[in-house]
Formats: structure tokens, C-alpha cells, sequence
């Protein structure tokens, strides 16, 4: 991008013609901040208007519809701990897409990594029954994040060391990863216990990870919050970070500079299948408990719409995911009261997706925001 | 004699099971291949066909008809792969992220669309019966007992194979897909061409979720493509871009569902749900082969696949 060299404090040549004044470049400055933030909430406002239009076309009340969502999602404590609870996986969906981003993939396998990192979560617990949990946990999160960073790292290998796509490839690796969790848990990790539905044998209330003092929402918002703050250190803060944005930006001046592009998009996609198995672990030993199929309740997915939404900017991801979490924590009361099937909010998730992307689309268009760009036309013209 | 003749019935109704399987993979599947070949990768397919499958069975109920269901469903993914082509074609877009959002947005539209009609029946679409051809023994049935959804399948793919390799339109389209700045310069319609593929993709989706919801089943049930419409697109790629053999590979993959369903209702000793992972890993490998291949020269994917054409910046 050219408007990196109207940043301030960057060491432009005092004598270069074609500086434009300092007053422009702090304007620039800020106008690019409030592009970022303006464009995005004007694509989610608009998503919402379609959304309303859809929902009077269908004879129902778009008021109603937000005053439920408010109700369900934010208005309570404990609608409030019922969207933290539910944005606590998203957060680790959404950096298993962010991550690799970085480089310029795309990934959309994170449903399978969740699923295959609770299922070895669970696997982990039997042999470590009677340790101490302070032991035995860890290690069960160091299963989960073996079973995603081997999974999902298999995909960046595939692409880095054999040019598969690795968009389809992260799709196919995540069916696998749910048929084979689905045989795990039918077979050999069954239960025998689990007649209706088969699970693994619990884990047992001693490895079950509590909740965050004071609150109802257990431990994985935490980590996930951090989790997003030290991908946030990686990406901007560091060189290896800094790195993976070269290398996304271009590939062939990475390769030309010497770094090393294909261990850069093993670690980042391993990092990002590290996150998602995360929830996976969260979710067994935060909530179910065991590993069973409600593994497989589609936060990949929903992790994949966060990750766009916030850009693939691991701190955006926090603001998000609430946001998300809150709609679909509301998702049952909209059901009941307004007799909306619950389709309806993948209604809503996918117009706000589309309404996103063409929003992408817009950055440097409008003038307000893009003063040094809309200068150097004119300077262009004169 | 006699004998043989059970066994041939054996095998014809096997492959019978295995052809109606594979159809709604090979139509959604040659859809998908047309849209690739212009040089748009769409992967709202999933969310296309459950649209398709949702609104075909509205349709077909309100009126009566399969036929006018088979088109509300084709229209209904046509419409849905218009909007795709508006997003990725026309305000350029991300297509990889257009495609999920498509998925997405498929999904709970059908969702809506058929929340009505959950748990109705219908006729399943009616079969071919040639008097004497179809009551021949071993073969009759396998050639000439399908519903037109089979036959049209089959047509479709010798279509477009037609289409693609002996016609100057299919040139263009394959030339638009593997170089749109080189069609462009030629004053070639790039994005004409791709919103027009975009938009066969699309029909073709939704008839393959209204031969679901039409004939194969026959019912609506949320989410009832059950992933299929990934598996087609595994299954473009599994085909190296090749009609025929998106048919071919549907036969196989279609055997491999009709082969994992039938072991867990014999409660044979194989894992049914591993089975189920065979397409998924027949597509990686086939992948990994695909791109050891390229290694010796030319990748066989349309060389501008999933890359965004804006002639105006």
C-alpha cells in the first residue's frame, strides 16, 4: 500500500519534492483509523437494514427481532455470561483462519481440528486418571493442541511443499477428522455407558477446568482472550510475524529475501489448528465433559465469519466474536418468540458476511477517508 | 442359467443404487466444473444445493408438478449464484470468502423456505418404463429405469464435454479461465463469460438439491444435502477438470456412500464411518498426484482459477 509512506515519524528525506505536509500525513493517519472502524460498522449496519427488509417481507418486526436479540444476547448478566460462553470458541475458530491469513491463506478446515482436539483431549484423560489435575490437564491440552497443530500443519505442508490448494485441502482434512472423531467415539474411545448417545468415558469432575472467579463463564474466554492478545504480539510485533505479512503480501520477493516461506506457513497454519483444537479441549473439559458428536456444533464455521469480519486482525477477533456469540446465544428465544425457524440467524450471519466482503471492496474509496490519496490526485491533475 | 441371472439382478441392483447416488455428485459436480473452468472458484455449491432442494420441493408441492419443482430448484440456485456473480465478478470480491458467506447464507434461507414442509411426503419422481427394454434381465433396469433426473444428468455431462472441447464458446470460456488479462486484451466478455458460467453452476446445484429433495429421498429435511455439495467440489478437483471424469469419479464416490451405508445396516465388520472418509482422501491424494504432475509440466487447474479479474484499477 502507498499510504505507508505518509505515516508520521517515518524517515522521508527532508528534501523530497513530493512529501506532502505534515498536517496531511496526521490527517491521512486518521482518517485511515477511522476508515477501518467506519467501513465495517457501516457494512454490519447495513447488513442488519437487509436483514430487517428480509424479516418485514416475511410479516415480522424487525424491532422485535433486535429488542430479542438484545434480551437474549446482552441485556442480563446472564445473557451477557451466555455470549461470553459462546464467544470463548469462536475466539480460537477465528485464529485458526486469522493466523494463516497473515500469509495469505485461507483455511476453513477449523471444524475438524476442534472436534479432533476434544476428542484427544478426552482420549488423554483415561490414562491419566489419579494425577493430579494440575498435571493432567495441561496435558490434555497439550493433546488437543497436538491432534489441531498435526492436522492442520499437514495442510500448510501440503501447500507449502507440494502447491495443494490449501483451502479445499483444510476442507477435505476436516471431514476426515470428523469421520474419524465419529468412529473414535462409536468405537474404541466408546463408552459403554453412552446407549443414546455415544460419547467417550467421562473425564471425570477432577480434570474439569472451573469457571473465571466471579463470573459463570469457564476458563477458555480467558485463554481465548490471551490467546488473541499474543497473536495479536506475533503478528504486529514481531519479526517473524512481520515476516508472514511479506510473505502473504508477496510470495516470490519472500523467497527472494531469503525467508523461509515454507516453514512460515507450517508454524502459522500448526498455530492456528493449535487454537482451534483449543476449543475442542474447552469444550470437553469445560462443558461436556466427555468427547461426543455436540463436538461438531459448527464454530469452525462461525469461526471462519469472525475471522472475515474483523479482517484477520486477532484483536478485532475479541469485539467480534462477543458480537456473534450474543446473536447466536439469542437464537433459541427468537425461535420461540417470534416463530422463526433457527435458520433464521444463518440468515442474518450470511448477509452480514456478503455485506462484508463487498465492503472490502470499498477501502480508499470515499474521500473523507483517503485525503493523501485524493491529494495526490489532484497534484496529479494540476 | 438360471442362477447367473439372479446374480447379474445382484449386480444390476447395486449399480442401479450406486448411479441414483452419484447423480445429484455428478450434476452439481459438472456445474461446478463449468463455473472452474471459466476461472471462478464458488464454493457456495453446499449452500446452492440445499437452496435448490428446499425450494424444488416448495414448488413441486404447491403445484403438483416434478417437473416445475425440478425447475424451481434450478432456479432458486441460479438466482442465489447470481448474487455470488454480482459479489465476485462484478465488485471483484473475495471468491473464497463469497463462496462460504453463498453457504452460509444458502443454508438458512433454506432453512426458511422450508420450514413448512418438514416432514411431508411426495411421490418420488417417476421412473423410465420402457414395456419389454426395462423388464430386460441384468441390464433393463440399469439402462432404461431411471427418472429423467439421471437421464438429464448423463446428458448434461456429454454436453458440456461437447461443449468445452468442440465449440468455439467452450474455447472461450477455457481461454477465459486460464488467462483473463490475455481474453481481456483480445476484447473477449471476461466477466460476461464468468457470470454466465457462474450462473449454470448455480442451476445446476439446485437441480441437483431438487433431485434430492424430488427423487431420491423424497422429502425435505434441513441440511439435507448432508455435505454433498462439498463432495462435488472435491469431486472437480478429484477430476482433474474433466467431464467425463466427474462422472467417473461420482460413480466411485457415489459407490463408496452406497458401499458405507450398506455395511452398517449388514453390521458387516467395516467401519462405516471411516468409509464415509474414503472421497475426502481418494481427493488428497489425487491432489497430491495432481501436483506431482505439475512438476513435469503444466498443472492441469485452469490457470486463473480464484483469481480476481478488475480490468478498471
Amino acid at each position: 500500500m502507498a499510504a505507508d509512506t505518509t505515516a508520521p515519524g517515518l524517515p522521508l528525506a527532508e528534501s523530497d519534492p513530493d512529501r506532502p505536509p505534515a498536517s496531511l500525513q496526521i490527517r491521512a493517519w486518521l482518517a485511515r483509523r477511522t476508515e477501518s472502524v467506519a467501513i465495517p460498522l457501516g457494512a454490519v449496519a447495513a447488513g442488519f437494514l437487509i436483514f430487517s427488509l428480509f424479516l418485514v417481507a416475511l410479516g415480522k418486526s424487525p424491532l422485535a427481532f433486535l429488542d430479542l436479540v438484545w434480551r437474549g444476547g446482552f441485556g442480563s448478566p446472564f445473557a451477557l455470561q451466555n455470549s461470553l460462553q459462546r464467544a470463548a470458541p469462536l475466539l480460537f475458530a477465528a485464529l485458526c483462519v486469522a493466523l494463516p491469513a497473515r500469509l495469505g491463506l485461507v483455511v476453513i478446515g477449523g471444524e475438524g481440528a476442534i472436534v479432533l482436539g476434544g476428542v484427544a483431549a478426552a482420549a488423554a484423560a483415561q490414562p491419566l486418571q489419579g494425577l493430579s489435575p494440575l498435571l493432567a490437564v495441561p496435558l490434555m491440552a497439550l493433546a488437543a493442541v497436538a491432534a489441531g497443530a498435526a492436522w492442520i500443519g499437514a495442510v500448510g505442508a501440503l501447500r507449502a511443499y507440494r502447491g495443494v490448494n490449501e483451502t479445499i485441502a483444510s476442507l477435505l482434512m476436516s471431514y476426515i477428522a470428523l469421520a474419524l472423531s465419529n468412529h473414535l467415539i462409536e468405537g474404541w474411545l466408546r463408552d459403554p455407558a453412552s446407549l443414546n448417545k455415544p460419547s467417550t468415558a467421562p473425564i471425570g469432575e477432577a480434570f474439569m477446568v472451573g469457571a473465571l472467579p466471579g463470573l459463570d463463564v469457564h476458563w477458555g474466554l480467558g485463554i481465548g482472550v490471551l490467546a488473541c492478545l499474543a497473536a495479536y504480539a506475533l503478528t504486529e510485533r514481531t519479526t517473524i510475524g512481520f515476516a508472514a505479512r511479506i510473505a502473504g503480501g508477496n510470495l516470490r520477493a519472500a523467497q527472494i529475501q531469503g525467508l523461509p516461506v515454507g516453514r512460515l506457513v507450517v508454524s502459522f497454519t500448526a498455530l492456528g489448528g493449535a487454537c482451534a483444537a483449543l476449543a475442542g479441549f474447552f469444550e470437553v473439559a469445560a462443558v461436556h465433559g466427555n468427547a461426543n458428536a455436540s463436538l461438531n456444533a459448527g464454530f469452525g464455521y462461525t469461526g471462519i465469519l469472525v475471522a472475515f469480519l474483523a479482517r484477520h486482525n486477532p484483536l478485532a477477533i475479541l469485539p467480534v466474536a462477543f458480537l456473534l456469540g450474543g446473536i447466536e446465544a439469542s437464537s433459541g428465544l427468537i425461535q420461540r418468540r417470534m416463530q422463526l425457524p433457527d435458520a433464521t440467524v444463518l440468515v442474518l450471519e450470511g448477509l452480514l458476511f456478503l455485506v462484508v466482503l463487498v465492503s472490502e471492496t470499498l477501502y480508499g474509496r470515499f474521500k473523507p477517508f483517503s485525503p493523501h490519496l485524493w491529494a495526490e490526485k489532484r497534484r496529479a491533475v494540476s | 442359467m438360471s442362477l447367473d441371472i439372479v446374480s447379474l439382478d445382484i449386480v444390476q441392483m447395486v449399480l442401479v443404487t450406486v448411479l441414483t447416488a452419484a447423480t445429484p455428485l455428478i450434476l452439481a459436480g459438472i456445474g461446478e466444473l463449468v463455473v472452474e473452468r471459466s476461472g471462478v472458484l464458488n464454493l457456495g455449491v453446499e449452500g446452492m444445493m440445499v437452496l435448490g432442494a428446499a425450494a424444488g420441493f416448495a414448488v413441486a408441492t404447491q403445484t403438483g408438478s416434478t417437473g416445475l419443482g425440478a425447475l424451481g430448484g434450478a432456479g432458486a440456485g441460479l438466482l442465489l449464484a447470481a448474487l455470488f456473480g454480482v459479489l465476485t465478478v462484478g465488485l471483484a470480491a473475495n471468491q473464497v470468502a463469497s463462496g462460504l458467506a453463498l453457504t452460509i447464507l444458502g443454508l438458512g434461507l433454506s432453512g426458511l423456505v422450508g420450514a413448512g414442509y418438514v416432514g411431508m411426503k411426495r411421490d418420488p419422481a417417476p421412473h423410465l418404463h420402457l414395456p419389454g427394454l426395462t423388464d430386460l434381465p441384468g441390464i433393463g433396469r440399469l439402462l432404461f429405469g431411471h427418472d429423467a433426473f439421471v437421464y438429464a444428468a448423463l446428458l448434461l455431462v456429454v454436453g458440456v464435454w461437447w461443449f468445452l472441447w468442440r465449440t468455439r464458446a467452450g474455447l472461450i470460456l477455457r481461454a477465459v479461465g486460464d488467462d483473463h488479462t490475455a481474453t481481456h486484451a483480445l476484447g473477449l466478455k471476461v466477466r460476461k463469460v464468468r457470470f454466465l458460467a457462474v450462473l449454470f453452476g448455480g442451476a445446476c446445484a439446485g437441480l441437483a438439491g431438487a433431485y434430492l429433495s424430488l427423487a431420491y429421498t423424497p422429502f425435505w429435511a434441513p441440511a439435507m444435502t448432508a455435505g454433498r455439495g462439498w463432495i462435488a467440489l472435491a469431486l472437480v478437483v478429484f477430476a482433474s477438470w474433466q467431464p467425463l471424469r466427474v462422472a467417473a469419479g461420482a460413480l466411485l464416490f457415489g459407490g463408496a456412500t452406497v458401499l458405507q451405508l450398506h455395511a452398517q445396516a449388514a453390521g458387516l465388520g467395516l467401519p462405516g464411518q471411516l468409509l464415509s472418509a474414503l472421497p475426502y482422501l481418494a481427493t488428497i491424494l489425487a491432489l497430491v498426484l495432481l501436483s506431482l504432475g505439475r512438476r513435469r509440466g503444466g498443472s492441469l487447474a485452469p490457470a486463473a482459477l480464484g483469481r480476481v479479474f478488475a480490468p478498471s484499477r
